[in-house]
């Protein structure tokens, strides 16, 4: 039987946290390197920067929604923030400080395309327009590091639980005892996050852009290649533990789970995109489809991630 | 790809519109792959809990306080079957909340209506319940070495059949503070075999096998209850069966302080199976001195009542050589595995008088110690005795009696001067002894009398010591050299015209002085 306390909200919730943190963290990457500044207009540091505070804020929602309390008496959550003995309160703060900068970063990015919106500022902040690349810099870097917070959250917030879930506390190795969830979560985040904010958006938008930033090629094919190897070392410990942990990998394996595992994760989200990457790196480019696909494949792939670990969860036997 | 006169934020709403993609197209696709793949094992559809912690505030401000529950409960009886201890409701199952498992209403102060739809035991009525989480209960326990009846129950309750057997029949009250499972309390058996007996099960039902899986594979030559007597505790065990009696700390011991667990092999019975010889002498058959009533105080008596042998130890050390060989000197039975190194542990050599006497022409010594002779020996421990054994304890002393330093012509009656207030009284020893025995020890010298000595016995410090003079006791002439050197006394002499001095001191010096 599997665990039956959380479902589809929080699922969402760590794929939109994980998505909003992984492209952040990408856009900010562009900022920081100065590859954003190769092109006049970079959509993937615009929909990294805009859309990550908005979505990790309705991840956050559906969480609060989630608890029975969040629904009737969502006041309460003002406890949550003064528990620190709690992991979720630190995830609170986290969420707390990344929402407003990620919101503040996507100003600075929308500055830049909407004339309207410059107008606003212009009105109100006029020494903002000034030094806007120099803000966007600092908060891209400021951005940058609570993303990573958020993206490890959503595997910390997991692994919390993980005594109770013997599959959410599996460590990297059996001899050595980091929870896997945080580094699986923060890999398939960035990689999730790269899928949309370049893969699809930036493609779809400016199909030579592939062409111009051959750099996301092997980015891409290094965090399939991470993601691949701990999804791999997670089912292994988990049968090598035995018990309910053993039990949850044999049910993502070859039980109701197994055609989402499969086909869902492994050939759409781990398999096609390594081809599809692999080969732009050998013949120098690949198709827009192809890319699009691939970015794609990724984007779901993380979700089927979030709901194969989520529903896999099979409690401890007492 | 999108037309250039399309503002640039479009991207946003196609990253906003392609996660909504995302998530409608997983929703859709997770029921049908589920529908396709395989499952693995078809679980029993289990029922959902409410966990109702938080409305069972009421029932536990009523039930952990006795001055509340007197005043509703009616009488002490019904006081001290409904309180519950407040730290009870700390454990596992006290902290899920009353409401979770009694039902009832939650957070309602009036007792009637709290009350209503009470469920008293949640095991008899919803089983499936505790179910939930205890889904893999064992049905063996092997650290306790019990078997259980958790299949049967398992089964029934999913079958939706009564079995006759409830968890809380075992397991009591366990969110009230019992928990016989943390092993911090042990039901008796005689909890079980009671409630066995009571509903009348069948016989085979209160064998020792059909809880405890037996960890001794002895059934084939034994039962449990050969041993094991008592159905409060399973360490108390009767040690009738036991091959051999145990005495002293052996009687106390537990089973496994000596024996091999789980059959009780690799044991012969012997002290050294356990022990180690603290000591290097003596061999590892311990009971030759010890008993294991008292370890010491065992060996302490022998060492107390162990006699002494009569003669010198020294150059002896091969008691056995001697002693326990066939027709030779017997010793008793109970030493007969004991090792020569351990005889002088108890025995300390107490030799028997010397002889101080010559022996030579006188190797027949019943001839004077015999029953009834002169100087019979003490009868009852030389009883058997013969000449040949007597110097086997009786050694020489080293010293011959005094020589007799008279001539014995006309002097054969010794005690006429040597009796007892004669003139020259013989010891205190010699006293019934007559004139035959004198000459059996003290030889008869040519030594001169007194009257015959014409030299002062005391010349010069010689203090009446003979030898001096008389080197070998030879009486026949005397010997001034020993003191006075010939060459200087010849120079000495020379030098004053005298010559040939030799042999003929006395001539010039017959009192030893100068004349």
């Amino acid at each position: 039987m599997t665990q039956t306390a959380w479902g589809w909200l929080v699922i969402i919730y760590l794929f939109l946290g994980g998505l909003g943190a992984g492209a952040l963290l990408t856009a900010a990457l562009l900022e920081v390197s100065g590859w954003r500044y190769k092109r006049d207009y970079c959509p993937t540091a615009l929909t990294g920067a805009v859309i990550s505070g908005p979505i990790v804020g309705l991840g956050s929602l559906l969480l609060i929604l989630d608890l029975g309390a969040g629904k009737t008496e969502p006041w309460r959550i003002v406890y949550l923030f003064t528990n620190f003995g709690s992991v979720m309160t630190w995830g609170i703060w986290i969420l707390t400080l990344f929402i407003p900068v990620a919101l503040f970063y996507g100003l600075l990015e929308l500055i830049e395309v909407e004339p309207f919106i410059k107008g606003i500022v212009w009105a109100r902040f006029p020494r903002l327009l000034r030094n806007v690349p120099l803000y966007r810099r600092r908060t891209a870097i400021a951005s940058g590091i609570l993303a990573v917070g958020v993206a490890v959250y959503t595997g910390v917030l997991i692994s919390a639980v993980g005594p109770a879930v013997p599959l959410w506390s599996q460590p990297v190795l059996p001899f050595l005892p980091i929870p896997m969830m945080p580094l699986l979560f923060l890999i398939s985040a960035i990689s999730t996050g790269m899928a949309l904010t370049f893969d699809l958006v930036a493609t779809i938008a400016i199909p030579e852009i592939q062409q111009q930033m051959r750099i996301m090629d092997l980015a891409h094919i290094v965090l399939i290649g991470v993601e691949n190897v701990l999804i791999g070392l997670l089912l292994l410990s988990a049968l090598n533990a035995g018990g309910a942990a053993a039990e949850s990998a044999r049910m993502i394996m070859y039980g109701p789970l197994s055609i989402l595992f499969w086909v869902g994760v492994v050939l759409v989200g781990l398999i096609y995109p390594f081809v599809v990457h692999a080969y732009a790196i050998g013949a120098g480019r690949h198709s827009l489809w192809s890319g699009i696909g691939s970015g794609a494949g990724i984007l779901i792939a993380g979700l089927f991630l979030r709901y194969l670990i989520v529903f896999a969860g099979i409690p401890a036997q007492l | 790809m999108l037309p250039s006169h399309w503002p640039k934020w479009v991207v946003i709403l196609l990253a906003f519109g392609l996660i909504v993609v995302a998530i409608v197209v997983a929703a859709l696709s997770v029921p049908l792959t589920r529908a396709l793949a395989p499952d693995l094992t078809p679980a029993p559809e289990l029922p959902e809990i409410n966990y109702a912690e938080p409305l069972s505030g009421e029932c536990e401000l009523c039930h952990t306080d006795e001055q509340i529950l007197q005043a509703s409960a009616g009488s002490q009886e019904n006081v001290d079957a409904y309180y519950i201890e407040a730290a009870s409701l700390e454990g596992p199952h006290g902290s899920l909340g009353c409401i979770t498992c009694h039902e009832g209403t939650g957070n309602e102060a009036d007792k009637e209506i709290a009350h209503q739809g009470l469920i008293d035991d949640l095991s008899e009525t919803h089983p499936e319940d505790c179910l939930l989480c205890h889904r893999n209960l064992p049905d063996q326990l092997p650290e306790d070495n019990l078997r259980t009846p958790h299949g049967l129950i398992r089964d029934a309750v999913w079958a939706g059949s009564a079995c006759g057997v409830l968890c809380s029949d075992c397991h009591g009250q366990v969110g009230h503070g019992f928990d016989p499972v943390t092993g911090e309390i042990i039901c008796s058996m005689k909890v079980c075999l009671d409630c066995h007996q009571e509903r009348n099960l069948e016989a085979r039902l209160s064998d020792c096998n059909t809880c405890h899986v037996g960890p001794h594979d002895l059934s084939a030559v034994m039962s449990c209850k050969d041993c094991h007597v008592s159905s409060d505790t399973w360490r108390e065990t009767q040690l009738g069966v036991h091959p051999v009696e145990l005495v002293g700390y052996h009687a106390d011991a537990n089973c496994f302080e000596c024996h091999r667990w789980p059959n009780f092999k690799g044991l012969d019975y012997v002290c050294s199976d356990c022990h180690k010889r603290p000591h290097e002498i003596g061999n590892d058959d311990c009971a030759l001195c010890h008993t294991p009533e008292g370890w010491a105080a065992s060996a302490d008596a022998l060492v107390a009542g162990a006699t002494a042998f009569p003669h010198p130890a020294i150059g002896r050390e091969e008691c056995r050589s001697c002693h326990w060989v066939e027709d030779q000197e017997a010793i008793p039975e109970d030493h007969k595995g004991r090792t020569n190194d351990t005889c002088l542990v108890c025995h300390q050599a107490a030799p028997a008088p010397a002889i101080m006497h010559l022996v030579e022409g006188h190797e027949a010594c019943l001839n004077c110690h015999g029953e009834g002779q002169v100087a019979e020996f003490t009868v009852d421990i030389h009883q058997g005795r013969d000449d040949a054994s007597c110097r086997t304890c009786h050694e020489l002393a080293g010293v011959a009696p005094r020589p007799i330093l008279h001539s014995l012509d006309g002097r054969a009656d010794c005690l006429m001067c040597h009796a007892a207030g004669g003139v020259k009284p013989n010891p205190e020893s010699h006293e019934g002894w007559d004139n035959d025995l004198c000459l059996l020890c003290h030889q008869a010298s040519e030594q001169p009398t007194q009257a015959e000595h014409p030299f002062p016995k005391d010349h010069n410090a010689a203090a009446s010591n003979c030898i001096l003079c008389h080197p070998d006791n030879d009486y026949s002439t005397y010997h001034c050299e020993t003191c006075h050197a010939l060459a200087g006394m010849t120079q000495v002499h020379e030098a004053r015209g005298i010559k040939e001095i030799e042999k003929r001191c006395v001539l010039c010096h017959p009192q030893g002085k100068k004349p």
